[in-house]
């Protein structure tokens, strides 16, 4: 899911970046007025752990890889605000050291990963918890599970979305593609197709356990946990 | 304090459990992730490469490229050609770019927290 240089046009990645910025400004302001010093500790060790996670590359065999990105389950612990803060950091990291994602493309991958992804997931899981008895363990990790598949086939849709306008924005007099060459259609059923299957699975799966296990271990009892593990909503 | 450790030994745990996202795409024969395919590999599918995308592709040179050491760097993981011993030593690379990462990751992740909470009215 991180797009690399040279498959975006500068319309695509240069808007996705003046939107980027505009979300990390209200995001940076919503939490300099709501911060807890006790997330601090906790923004950090997500940030850590979305980068170590998308290295877990799952294969579909034959075919290609993807990762969970466990922006959905950040989003659950410590809001989705500073989620959205906390994955960033890790896209960011992983664009200017690794090359994992382009230069050019660091506002797309955040917005989709980084935005679209947590607050999906939370939003998923407010309406969850609205049905369901979300105060039993297991329910709760059920809940957040389905967030977190939610969150990354949300993510997955909107980066095929950038991959599938390219040839529409961008196609030569002889036809060929200039940037990313695949066609929406094809962009949108391939990824989602994938995502759906497979990696959106993922995603929940790592959701659910870590929340199901934090809740088990009491090691989030003195944590904010953005309201929802001790259902303050 | 302590539950912080808990959960850094977690990632320190990842963080050598980490080539398994190497091992495991290339056991099952997967190639790059949709859509992150290196110029190369778009040409065997589509026959060239997108004129501007041949421009603008490496317009970055990452220090450590794709989780290993430049010398090393064996693009999208197409490395089932390669011998075992360099397999260890592109593992033992995954693993010290997972350790460097998040590290940093930690400690921008706690500046950014720090800062945000600073201004706080």
């Amino acid at each position: 899911m991180h797009i690399p240089d040279g498959y975006l046009g500068p319309p695509t990645w240069g808007a996705s970046w003046i939107v980027c910025i505009g979300l990390w400004h209200v995001s940076a302001s919503k939490l300099r007025k709501t911060l807890d010093a006790k997330l601090v500790p906790l923004i950090s060790i997500s940030a850590a752990f979305s980068f170590i996670i998308m290295m877990f590359n799952i294969p579909i065999p034959g075919g290609t890889t993807g990762h969970a990105v466990g922006g959905g389950l950040i989003a659950l612990v410590i809001g989705p605000w500073a989620a959205s803060l906390a994955v960033s950091i890790a896209l960011v990291i992983q664009a200017l050291l690794f090359g994992d994602g382009g230069i050019t493309s660091i506002g797309a991958n955040c917005l989709n990963m980084a935005f679209v992804l947590p607050f999906t997931s939370y939003f998923t899981y407010r309406v969850l918890s609205a049905f369901l008895p979300t105060k039993r363990s297991g329910v709760k990790a059920l809940a957040a599970g389905i967030s977190g598949y939610m969150g990354l086939n949300a993510a997955a849709f909107t980066t095929s979305l950038m991959f599938g306008i390219q040839p529409l924005l961008h196609t030569g007099p002889d036809g060929h593609a200039l940037y990313a060459p695949y066609s929406l259609n094809v962009a949108v059923s391939t990824m989602m197709l994938e995502h759906l299957l497979l990696f959106g699975f993922i995603e929940g799966l790592v959701t659910g356990l870590v929340i199901y296990s934090l809740k088990k271990s009491q090691v989030t009892s003195e944590w904010t946990m953005g309201g929802f593990l001790h259902e303050k909503v | 304090m302590r539950k912080y450790e808990k959960l850094w030994f977690v990632i320190l745990v990842l963080a050598v459990a980490s080539p398994l996202g190497l091992y495991l795409p290339e056991l099952m024969k997967a190639e790059s992730a949709w859509g992150e395919w290196s110029p190369g590999e778009i040409k065997s599918q589509i026959g060239y490469i997108p004129e501007k995308m041949s421009q603008t592709a490496e317009i970055w040179k990452a220090p450590i490229p794709d989780y290993a050491f430049p010398n090393y760097a064996f693009s999208n993981y197409a490395f089932s050609n390669m011998e075992k011993s360099s397999l260890i030593s592109r593992s033992l690379e995954y693993i010290f770019s997972a350790l460097i990462g998040t590290i940093i990751c930690g400690v921008f992740g706690h500046l950014g927290a720090k800062a945000l909470l600073k201004r706080k009215v």
